[in-house]
């Protein structure tokens, strides 16, 4: 697979990506995977074993709530959705990225 | 702390996990079989996208935090698990331990107990002293010259409280009263109390409230004030009933009513550690507590201590120049308009050197601090021998578990992870020694703290939460100190090697390995039995040294007489004097007709008994040198006194029985006397001045004896007679030479006594050797303490051995099989066994030798007629140590001989 067009998530990137994606609607692990992996236009690779430390360690910190629920199979699935402090926390980060990546784009430009 | 729910459902949360991943899989796996995958392959493809379900398992479990403890409990799983294997050594190693922590705690709750407890009072860290010597019932006529007041009068304590400084200051008088005592409502005689007299602000200087009614006002403490007094909890509750309308009643002291106002809390003492007083009543009622003049209108008089609390925010360093200029002043106002250059140079040499208080006054801890931190020390050394012991076991056990550790490391685990399981099984080790330790400290505390402390002292050696942290640092240390070295050494191992080499590493190299244990523990417990060994050399010394009068067959009896008013000291009680002469001398010639009694005396004390007088003189033709203040101990003695007592008289005559008010004043001086103030000239017939009154007439010269300490030299010492002079008190000792056993006469003794005069009573009655042997007990404690320690760490160092020697034994059988079968004699086997043993002793001896010299400084101040680097000590301790190694050697040893060379090597 071409590695060129494609990037891995950058390193402390992942948590906003993942808020991000369950600010819209709460989904499970790997339907948040699939979910960045088509926004970003598969651009994004997540590794997908990666999600779950990231997920739990959210959890821990409050800004994930997380819900048993059974799926339409009859499997259980543990979906997350964003906390209010989860909201919080996305509005900062996402506020930081778009300060960073201007500053970056400056320095590229000049 | 989130982690602990979390942790308490550890299970659950792994099965969630397990569950989450595996669902992540499954639906990946489904899309791709959507996207016609075969399944097979479908589901290989997804487990391989995911990376590994183990590692991310284990990742997503961490990042939930609180790894550490279950980190921890699989640790102490396996180090439980791993002593299973090994019963033996854990049990040797818990044992070792529990004597080690248990010995330092016992020793420690003691410390606690005298040396560290502070007052039940509020913030008794503001209190100070100004004085910690505890002189009790001091009270001098004559100021302190110069230098460091620790006495003051009622006008100079008046006027430092006059005065606006950083410390509210509170007087008592020094020394408690024993007065009699009538109880509402009870008829009873003899009733009596112990009374303190205090300063109207006392309870609220020191910080005391109380636990019913009021504490003392400065209203109390006013001239004419209505008489009350403030009763102890133990009083209120074994005098009075409990009964809280007890406030209010009255009860009398000495004949004066005097009103309770209240009970002081459970558990207050006051400022001295031991017994509480039953009464405390203020100064200004201290004539009718002391039945004496007023000490208040007697500027002269030097009678109070005192004791302050320190404002906030002020320092001792400021108080205590604040109340030294301030006492300047005074001293200054009082020396008049026109103080001599005398006078100036007195006032500015006058301080007060203020001490913290917050542990109050205690004699027993001014006498017994140095030896409780001597015995602290000991203590350490042999937990510090428990450690090496168990770090012996430790060390063999990380050799022989090199294989193991080798295979955990090639299987993942970290250094770190590995030296951390190891200083875990220290820890759990040490955890289970420090709670044997306790249980033993729990109960072995108390009766050694007897040997210091009087029961009835509020100071206990118990069990509290300073105790409890101690014994946590001391297992905790002792973990460190016998697990590091193993846990480095296992965390050291390099698995390729070996578990390619695979074989036993070289067996002197395993035995070199613990050998700086081995060694260290002989040595320390070297250095326990040189100081043991001292210690009862010392107390040999102090009981055999001769004092200058014979101790066997001397009884003494103390008297006291109960005639209001008697007291000798009372300028007003002269009324009472001829009664208290006749009562002695009735009592003095029905003892002396005893049958058995080969002869007998009386004495206002006797020696070793802690009483001792002294008064300044004149002497006739001696010319004090400049500043020198001329004085001697005064005793005075009935007839027969040197007679009695085995004493040598030089010249002259010893007071007789015929020396009484009617006749000459007459003295008897010691000879340092005679060599002091006569340079050795003749004493007999010169004349001396003692207070006011006739002079006295020396008519003879007795040997030197050692009345008070064996240490000291005997001071310049003047007898006076007892039936003649102003001395004359309401109590005395009747002091006895018996034909017999003096202690068959006890009983004897009371009942004559009791039948001269029914208002004698008759104190204690013992022999004059076991109340000299008495005043050895901080010394026979020391040597006791130390011999029980030497014991200890021999015990402990012999097991240590023993095992070392075992176990090295063990791991060479083959070796010697081997060279039986090629022909050894059984003497170089035994040799080949024994001379570890000799080298590890050996370095030991010199090691302890060096040791304890160095130690010995710690110790001198506690020896006696014997240097700390005395040879014989050291002799003996070093064959104790050479024996107890040979005891530990014998029985390997014997093994050793027994080995069959062809069942050695055929368990290789």
């Amino acid at each position: 697979m071409p590695t060129s067009d494609r990037s891995d998530v950058l390193q402390g990137t992942l948590d906003l990506l993942i808020l991000r994606t369950l600010a819209a609607e709460p989904l499970h692990g790997y339907a948040i995977g699939q979910q960045i992996n088509q926004t970003s236009r598969a651009l994004l690779q997540v590794p997908q074993g990666s999600l779950y430390p990231a997920l739990h360690r959210l959890e821990k910190k409050g800004l994930l709530a997380a819900e048993w629920i059974d799926t339409e199979e009859g499997r259980r699935a543990k979906v997350y959705r964003l906390t209010r402090k989860g909201h919080q926390q996305l509005a900062r980060e996402i506020a930081d990225w778009q300060r960073v990546s201007k500053a970056i784009g400056w320095v590229l430009q000049s | 702390m989130k982690f602990l729910p979390d942790w308490f459902r550890r299970d659950r949360i792994e099965r969630d996990i397990d569950e989450e991943l595996a669902f992540h899989v499954e639906a990946h796996a489904r899309d791709l079989v959507s996207d016609g995958v075969p399944p097979e392959e479908a589901r290989r493809r997804a487990l391989a996208a995911f990376g590994g379900m183990a590692p991310i398992t284990e990742l997503t479990r961490d990042a939930r935090g609180g790894r550490w403890l279950q980190d921890l409990l699989s640790d102490l799983r396996y180090a439980v698990r791993s002593f299973r294997h090994q019963p033996g050594v854990a049990v040797v190693a818990i044992l070792t331990l529990t004597l080690g922590i248990g010995a330092n705690t016992a020793i420690f709750s003691m410390v606690n107990g005298l040396l560290l407890r502070p007052l039940p009072v509020r913030d008794p860290g503001r209190l100070v002293l100004f004085s910690d010597s505890a002189s009790e019932g001091t009270q001098s006529s004559t100021p302190p010259p110069s230098g460091r007041w620790d006495l003051f009068s009622s006008e100079a304590y008046e006027y430092l409280r006059s005065q606006s400084l950083p410390l509210e200051i509170g007087a008592f008088a020094s020394g408690e009263q024993t007065v009699a005592l009538g109880l509402p409502g009870q008829s009873t005689q003899d009733l009596r109390a112990r009374a303190h007299l205090v300063s109207g602000n006392y309870f609220d200087v020191i910080g005391a409230a109380p636990a019913l009614g009021r504490i003392l006002s400065n209203d109390d403490d006013r001239p004419g004030a209505v008489p009350v007094a403030v009763v102890s909890d133990v009083f209120w509750r074994q005098r009075l009933d409990a009964d809280p309308a007890a406030i209010g009643r009255a009860i009398t002291i000495n004949g004066t009513a005097f009103g309770i106002v209240g009970v002081t809390a459970p558990g207050f003492f006051g400022e001295r550690v031991r017994r509480s007083p039953d009464l405390w009543v203020p100064l200004a009622h201290q004539p009718q507590v002391q039945l004496r003049a007023s000490a208040a209108a007697r500027p002269e008089l030097y009678w109070l201590s005192l004791f302050g609390r320190l404002g906030p925010s002020h320092t001792i360093a400021g108080a205590q120049a604040a109340t030294t200029s301030a006492l300047r002043q005074f001293l200054t106002a009082s020396a008049g308009a026109q103080p001599s250059d005398n006078d100036r140079e007195r006032v500015a040499s006058v301080r007060v050197q203020l001490v913290p208080g917050a542990r109050g006054i205690s004699v027993t801890r001014n006498q017994n601090r140095d030896l409780l931190v001597l015995l602290l020390s000991a203590v350490g050394v042999i937990l510090l021998i428990a450690c090496c012991n168990v770090g012996t076991l430790f060390l063999a056990r990380a050799v022989a578990r090199q294989r193991e550790i080798a295979v955990r490391r090639a299987l993942g685990a970290s250094r770190g992870r590995l030296i951390r399981q190891w200083l875990t099984e220290s820890v759990l080790l040490a955890g289970l020694g420090a709670v044997g330790g306790g249980i033993v400290a729990r109960f072995a505390a108390p009766p050694l703290f007897a040997a210091f402390v009087a029961a009835s002292s509020p100071a206990k050696a118990t069990i509290d939460g300073v105790v409890l942290a101690f014994t946590t640092g001391a297992a905790l240390l002792s973990s460190l100190i016998f697990g590091l070295a193993p846990a480095l050494r296992a965390g050291g191992v390099d698995p390729l090697a070996t578990l390619r080499g695979a074989g036993p590493t070289s067996s002197r190299r395993r035995a070199a390995a613990t050998d700086p244990f081995v060694v260290a523990q002989i040595a320390m417990s070297m250095t326990l039995v040189v100081a043991a060994a001292l210690l009862v050399r010392t107390l040999i010394n102090l009981e055999r040294t001769p004092l200058g009068f014979d101790q066997d067959r001397i009884l003494l009896a103390s008297l006291s007489a109960r005639i209001p008013g008697a007291d000798g000291a009372n300028a007003h009680a002269t009324d009472a004097r001829p009664e208290v002469l006749d009562l002695w001398s009735r009592v003095y010639d029905r003892i002396r007709a005893l049958p058995g009694v080969e002869s007998a005396t009386l004495a206002r004390y006797s020696p070793f008994n802690g009483s001792s007088n002294s008064s300044s003189l004149a002497i006739e033709g001696y010319v004090p040198a400049q500043g020198e203040r001329v004085g001697a101990e005064t005793i005075a003695v009935g007839g027969n006194y040197p007679q009695t007592m085995g004493m040598t008289v030089i010249a002259g005559r010893a007071i007789s029985p015929a020396d009484r008010p009617s006749t000459p004043r007459v003295a008897v001086v010691n000879a340092s006397f005679g060599r002091k103030y006569f340079a050795g000239g003749n004493a007999v017939g010169r004349r001396l001045q003692i207070r006011a009154g006739a002079p006295h007439e020396i008519v003879g010269v007795v040997e030197d004896a050692r009345f008070h300490s064996v240490r000291t030299s005997p001071p310049p010492t003047v007898f006076l007679a007892l039936l003649q002079d102003s001395y004359l008190s309401a109590t005395c000792e009747v002091q006895l030479r018996t034909r017999g056993d003096a202690a068959l006469m006890t009983q004897t003794v009371r009942r004559a006594i009791a039948e001269v005069d029914g208002r004698v009573e008759v104190g204690r009655v013992q022999s004059l050797r076991s109340q000299v042997l008495a005043t050895f007990a901080p010394e026979r404690a020391a040597a006791g303490f130390f011999v029980g320690f030497a014991v200890l760490a021999l015990f402990v160092a012999a097991v240590g051995l023993y095992g070392t020697v075992s176990y090295g034994l063990q791991r060479r059988t083959s070796e010697i099989g081997l060279r039986i079968a090629l022909g050894a004699a059984r003497r170089d086997v035994v040799w080949l066994v024994a001379r570890a043993s000799v080298i590890r002793l050996a370095s030991g001896l010199l090691v302890g030798a060096l040791l304890a010299r160095a130690g010995g400084s710690l110790v001198s101040a506690q020896l006696f007629g014997v240097a700390p680097n005395d040879a014989l000590s050291l002799l003996v301790a070093a064959a104790t140590l050479s024996v107890v190694v040979a005891l530990a050697t014998v029985r390997p040893l014997a093994r050793a001989m027994r080995i069959d060379p062809m069942i050695a090597l055929r368990t290789e």
